[in-house]
């Protein structure tokens, strides 16, 4: 009987299993953040004096951008508890988050869900209070990770701690809200 | 290390007939030009035997060949052609006639072929063939080792001696069984194994790093063959780290274990395997169910260099019910192969050489890459979920040396 298996079979085998494996895993592409991304699907939890749950509602249509895509990997730190100061990246993400390992997974140096302050801040208890006596807001701490789950969908959670103090000195905080938002974000 | 596999490959990927093999080179010294067949000088002309490839003519032997009309023909035959001839097959047989012509003949009209010119017929049925090149040439090294090729099924009859290493690849077996008394030592880098063949379908391994045995392994494995063409094969491997306990009592003891079944299509030669089963790890997980496929190949391309080819991919059927690509890792290699052979006698321990001065062990050099892909995840604390992205990260290691030395014990296979 003639057998049928060369030499070029057996080399054959090995490649095509080799170039297989390798086409089985799709790399990210920071390209795929370009665009506007819109936020819903909120799930929080809050310190029980800071109740939140009516605020993070669908209906606040929160959008984002991430700007150039080529700084993704810019892992350049951010910090400032001035919100007027994050949120003047809303449309610049990638100006306080960076993907340390260059792939779908991203961290930002402040929570993203501040860059909108002001759309959601009404009712946030902290700012009732510095409503009602003055007391000084401040981002005392916080981050965001987000995943890339695909092209067109986006998971994040936000990691915050927003205080009211009575001065800038002392630190006296007469309200905190520290707590976790999570969302999905869709590419509009 | 591609370059010098490379170089290997031009070294060794020799016809059989004219790489530097002891059983040929000794026959050839005999038969070596034309005037040595029958002490005559041939003819000059398109069919001569002068204009005949080196290669046939290194091998040819003075034959007797008996027709199926009874008439008997003598000349000279490719030692080749002889050991390919049956009188089933399809590809004629070369006679090259004292004349100095060569007559082809359909191997069907063949009843039988005897070695010398002053040979009997009397004594022999009908389809077979006399060749004892022990007493007409001064006896090649190797000559008496592996004889039965010539009356193996298996075999495809191309090489000069049986392939003793048919029964795994780099390191995954192949279905070929090792037969009863037939065994291995291998020793890859530091990690050390033995097989041997408890019966003809039963083989047992097992190996363990060394010097010090941080990981070993057990194993077995049952296979037969089912027809001509076809070997099936299934077992188990089960790897231990010996001194987990030591380290943690939260280090799992058996941390590898494997079930496999495979079937490999092809004779001892050329073979290609397709296995696949269930690999329980708790190395990367808590305990993760893993399905392998591997998939080798074998291809011998001369007495003493073959070509191994062996690679797995792993599959987390899991990540297919979340939508995810079940795709984890893969192993790929490429190895030349240098065949040793067995002894046609049992021997089981002492010697490096056959009984004919021909190395007992088989060398295998070659490069393996290791892949594997991690998506991306994310940890939502707040619905305590985990979120996998579609995108992956891919580390390949490698390609990494491959160096394996194996010492055959045990007797040649047997028909």
């Amino acid at each position: 009987m003639k057998r049928t298996i060369n030499m070029t079979t057996t080399m054959k085998v090995g490649f095509v299993t080799l170039c297989a494996s390798i086409a089985c895993s799709t790399p990210f592409e920071s390209s795929v953040s370009q665009g506007v991304w819109v936020e819903s699907d909120y799930q929080v939890s809050f310190n029980q004096a800071c109740p939140v749950d009516s605020i993070f509602q669908d209906t606040l249509q929160l959008q984002y951008g991430f700007g150039d895509s080529s700084s993704y990997e810019d892992t350049g730190g951010f910090y400032s508890t001035s919100i007027d100061a994050i949120q003047t990246y809303r449309e610049d993400l990638w100006g306080i988050c960076s993907s340390r390992d260059a792939n779908a997974m991203f961290e930002c140096d402040v929570p993203v869900i501040l860059t909108h302050y002001d759309a959601w801040k009404e009712t946030f208890p902290v700012e009732v209070t510095s409503a009602e006596t003055g007391c000084i807001v401040s981002a005392e701490y916080g981050y965001s990770e987000g995943l890339f789950i695909d092209e067109s969908t986006i998971r994040l959670v936000n990691y915050l701690e927003v205080v009211c103090y009575t001065d800038s000195e002392s630190y006296n905080s007469l309200r905190t809200c520290s707590g976790t938002i999570s969302s999905l974000w869709t590419k509009q | 290390m591609i370059v010098l596999l490379c170089s290997m490959l031009v070294a060794f990927g020799q016809n059989p007939e004219l790489v530097d093999d002891d059983t040929v080179s000794k026959i050839d010294s005999s038969t070596d030009s034309p005037e040595n067949l029958d002490g005559k000088q041939v003819e000059e002309g398109e069919d001569t035997v002068e204009n005949k490839d080196v290669s046939e003519i290194a091998a040819l032997l003075p034959v007797s060949l008996r027709l199926v009309n009874g008439i008997v023909l003598t000349g000279s035959m490719n030692l080749q052609d002889i050991v390919r001839w049956s009188p089933t097959s399809d590809a004629p047989v070369s006679l090259f006639l004292e004349s100095g012509t060569t007559q082809s003949i359909d191997a069907s009209q063949v009843d039988a072929i005897v070695q010398g010119h002053d040979a009997s017929f009397d004594d022999m049925d009908s389809s077979t063939k006399r060749i004892d090149v022990e007493e007409s040439q001064e006896a090649p090294a190797g000559a008496n080792d592996d004889v039965a090729k010539l009356e193996n099924p298996s075999v495809s009859g191309e090489f000069s001696f049986i392939n003793p290493a048919a029964s795994r690849y780099l390191y995954a077996p192949s279905s070929i069984p090792l037969q009863q008394g037939q065994g291995y030592v291998s020793q890859k880098i530091l990690f050390t194994s033995l097989a041997f063949g408890v019966t003809d379908n039963v083989t047992l391994l097992m190996g363990t790093l060394v010097p010090i045995p941080l990981i070993s392994v057990v194993g077995g494995k049952y296979a037969r063959q089912i027809n001509s063409d076809w070997h099936v094969a299934a077992g188990a491997e089960v790897f231990f780290l010996p001194f987990a306990n030591t380290v943690s009592s939260n280090v799992p003891s058996a941390p590898l274990s494997i079930g496999f079944v495979s079937a490999t299509y092809g004779d001892l030669d050329s073979h290609i395997t397709f296995a696949t089963g269930v690999m329980y790890e708790q190395i990367f997980s808590n305990g993760n169910v893993v399905h392998p496929i591997m998939i080798a190949g074998h291809k011998r391309m001369s007495d003493r260099l073959a070509v191994v080819t062996e690679n797995w991919v792993l599959l987390n059927p899991d990540s297919l019910a979340e939508q995810r690509s079940p795709y984890v890792g893969s192993i790929s290699s490429l190895a030349f192969r240098l065949v040793g052979r067995r002894d046609q006698t049992y021997q089981v321990f002492g010697q490096l050489i056959t009984d004919n001065g021909y190395p007992r062990y088989t060398w295998d050099f070659g490069l393996v890459v290791v892949s594997t892909s991690i998506p991306s995840t994310l940890y939502d604390p707040v619905t305590d979920t985990t979120h996998y992205s579609l995108y992956s990260d891919v580390f390949n290691v490698g390609p990494m040396p491959w160096i394996d030395y194996t010492w055959h014990f045990g007797p040649a296979r047997q028909p």
